[in-house]
């Protein structure tokens, strides 16, 4: 429908926002609930991603989520869009969104750390402060990306992957 | 099929173009009502119109007369004539403009409420032809209509029959023909059990992205909203995209409409990842229930328009129900804005200068600037008679930026170091960039010495935002310029927070001066303000000159205070 200078440049979006699962579905208040969404929502973005060849992670704490999405630029946005319009959260922040010239998670259609991951609560809260000014949102980017990088790898040297 | 000339613009189309029901003429019997509506209609119609007057100047045109003639859109301020215009019409031989301008002349020669005599066919290329004809409006206008060929080459749209007549070519959404047709007929079938409801979006920040990230990024944006608002409206919804960022949805079931709204603009405030960039955006939304049987597509866009104003007018963000009630109150500060923006344009605002005198030395210090509107009507109106209203519109940014202007110019050719005073609008200061910005560029472009203006900021601008708007005076103060604190009712005191502000100076209303005058306490308080190191402490009297009693009340309030300080100006 419209030109796209370079649609296929790697680039790498990482956001955070706030969950609100139990209002957008009937059982997500309890945790069984809560849980079976997360499943479901890790599934899905596994699956597209999978097929749309977009890497990442995400965050899941008790401050909302955060996640890394890298792939072409133009996949990405795509891929934004419909998370975006998720009604499973609310008040997304693009931390950053800029062309990178490696992945992160190559591995990973979509990684998954909860909260029982070491440190994350802390670095989330502290993202889910992040204000409108530009300095504080590419602080906290690099935070949530270190982060995943950091937990992703443990798990992967913990399975074997 | 219709010629566009059987449109006869601006009435039959502020209908939508329903060639099923007889023209009304809604538009001329409340004229400046519907002044922004016409102005959109006019935006929108695909042909060139141009309003001159009986010298030719040109007094109005729409943005596709300002893309053929290569002018700028919207009024301006001088009038352009209309042989100029056509000299900047590359594509028109001399003989073909000595042409145009003829037929105009025989047409103005003809009286202004003469009907069109033919129309003037010309051939620009071998496939571009364009045709023109005038209209007398009345009140020494004429109408220049231009059918540039383009629009009407395959014949009208309306009757090419293809789909895309209907479509938005951009977001595929529906069209405003197809829009204003479906809206039509659904109020045709309305009944007492079938509610129905219009929501009209327009996206607030569009401009900023257009500007800042470019066209392409604005296009590809308003095809993602496009997208947004598709997944957030039911099959049996009709969403339309009205023309650049304003889009419509008709709910033939409008029970929910309020829900509808309040969902798009979440949506569309989420961030938008576009062609490598991401933008920022909002939404406004005026809502209007359908319940009159025999309401017309025009009256319920007008409504909704009107809703959407009011939306746009609390800050954005947010949506508002057509009320009927206040209907007319909304509208009469609409129309108070479009006469304002006229006014602003057509000059008809200038400013007075209150003399400012220096209590000590009963020299003078400088004046203070207030701005005086020769409404055509009603004659000259001082400052109180409309800025309060003025201040409830946007309008006021753009007012304030045209005094800071000439102020600063006026200023410029006085004596040094008098000083001129400008006030400055609550407004103004929460558009923190624009404001020190305009400041920025009046002093650039008049060369006034900084020291030499002071902004007057009224005290309820910063009762309850002090802290939001601290840094803009801090960017001000640093421009070099005077910032001063006036309309400052005492009352109880907040000299701490006072201290927290980077003003050079504090201007008490009348009230609280006789009050101060009348209390001890408040006395003690003066003193207070100039230890705390206020250069500035002075009293105003409103649009009245402050009289020697007045002065008189003030300086024995300064030799109760005990300090040398006490001037209406440094």
């Amino acid at each position: 429908m419209r030109k796209v200078t370079t649609p296929t440049t790697l680039y790498r979006l990482i956001y955070r926002s706030r969950e609100v699962i139990a209002q957008a579905t009937s059982d997500g208040a309890t945790e069984e609930g809560l849980q079976r969404e997360l499943r479901a929502i890790v599934s899905s973005a596994r699956w597209r991603n999978t097929t749309e060849n977009v890497t990442g992670a995400l965050l899941f704490t008790e401050a909302g989520f955060a996640q890394v999405l890298e792939g072409a630029r133009e996949t990405v946005e795509r891929t934004f869009e419909r998370i975006a319009a998720d009604r499973r959260h609310a008040d997304v922040t693009v931390l950053s969104f800029t062309p990178t010239q490696r992945r992160s998670f190559p591995d990973w259609p979509m990684a998954f750390c909860d909260r029982s991951a070491a440190g994350s609560a802390d670095v989330l809260g502290r993202v889910a402060e992040v204000g409108t000014f530009s300095g504080s949102r590419v602080t906290a980017g690099s935070d949530v990306l270190r982060l995943l990088e950091r937990l992703v790898h443990q798990e992967d040297i913990s399975t074997g992957a | 099929m219709r010629e566009p000339w059987a449109m006869n613009a601006p009435d039959g189309l502020a209908g939508g173009i329903s060639s099923a029901r007889p023209a009304k003429a809604p538009v001329r019997r409340r004229d400046r009502s519907a002044e922004g509506l016409a102005s959109r209609v006019l935006a929108h119609l695909p042909l060139a119109v141009a309003v001159i007057d009986a010298q030719m100047g040109l007094s109005f045109w729409n943005e596709q007369a300002a893309v053929l003639f290569g002018v700028p859109p919207l009024m301006a301020v001088e009038r352009p004539s209309l042989a100029d215009i056509l000299v900047r019409f590359g594509a028109l031989a001399q003989p073909q403009r000595d042409r145009i301008v003829a037929f105009a002349m025989a047409h103005i020669a003809a009286g202004d409420r003469a009907e069109p005599d033919g129309c003037l066919r010309l051939s620009l290329s071998r496939t571009w032809r364009i045709a023109i004809q005038v209209h007398g409006l009345g009140g020494g206008h004429w109408m220049l209509i231009v059918d540039d060929g383009k629009v009407t080459a395959g014949g009208h749209p309306a009757a090419r029959g293809s789909g895309d007549a209907w479509l938005d070519s951009l977001t595929g959404l529906s069209n405003r023909r197809h829009f204003n047709e479906m809206l039509q007929a659904a109020l045709d079938q309305l009944t007492a059990e079938s509610p129905q409801a219009v929501l009209l979006i327009d996206l607030d920040g569009f401009t900023m992205v257009n500007e800042t990230l470019g066209h392409a990024v604005g296009d590809a944006l308003l095809c993602l909203v496009a997208q947004r608002l598709r997944r957030e409206t039911r099959d049996h919804d009709l969403l339309a995209r009205l023309g650049g960022d304003e889009f419509a949805i008709l709910i033939p079931n409008g029970g929910d409409a309020e829900i509808l709204a309040a969902r798009a603009i979440t949506m569309l405030t989420q961030p938008f990842m576009v062609e490598g960039q991401r933008a920022a955006i909002s939404a406004s939304v005026g809502i209007v229930r359908i319940q009159d049987q025999g309401a017309s597509a025009d009256d319920v866009m007008h409504h909704a328009d009107l809703a959407l104003y009011q939306a746009k007018a609390d800050g954005g963000r947010s949506w508002r129900l057509s009320d009927p009630a206040i209907v007319g109150e909304i509208q009469a500060r609409r129309d108070l804005e479009t006469s304002l923006r006229r006014a602003l344009t057509l000059g008809e605002l200038s400013l007075v200068y209150q003399p400012r005198g220096n209590v000590a030395s009963h020299s003078l210090a400088g004046f203070a600037a207030r701005p005086r509107w020769h409404h055509p009507t009603r004659g000259p109106m001082p400052a109180s008679d409309f800025m309060p209203a003025a201040e409830a519109t946007a309008c006021i940014v753009a007012m304030g930026e045209w005094t800071l202007q000439t102020a600063c110019a006026d200023a410029a050719a006085w004596p040094a170091p008098m000083s001129v005073g400008v006030s400055i609008a609550p407004r103004q200061l929460q558009q923190g960039d624009r404001l020190v910005a305009a400041v920025d560029r009046a002093l650039r472009e008049s060369g006034l010495d900084p020291a030499r203006l002071e902004l007057e900021v009224p005290e309820r601008a910063v009762r309850d935002t002090a802290a939001e708007v601290l840094p803009t005076f801090h960017r001000l103060r640093a421009l070099g310029v005077g910032v001063v604190l006036v309309d400052f009712d005492v009352g109880p005191l907040l000299l701490n927070r006072l201290r927290s502000l980077p003003f050079h100076g504090v201007v008490f209303n009348d009230h609280a001066v006789f009050d101060a005058a009348a209390d001890a306490n408040h006395g003690s308080m003066l003193s207070e303000l100039t230890a705390a190191g206020f250069d500035h402490i002075g009293c105003c009297f409103g649009d009245v000159l402050t009289s020697a009693a007045e002065i008189a009340a003030v300086m024995r309030l300064h030799a109760g205070a005990g300090s040398d300080a006490m001037t209406a100006a440094e």
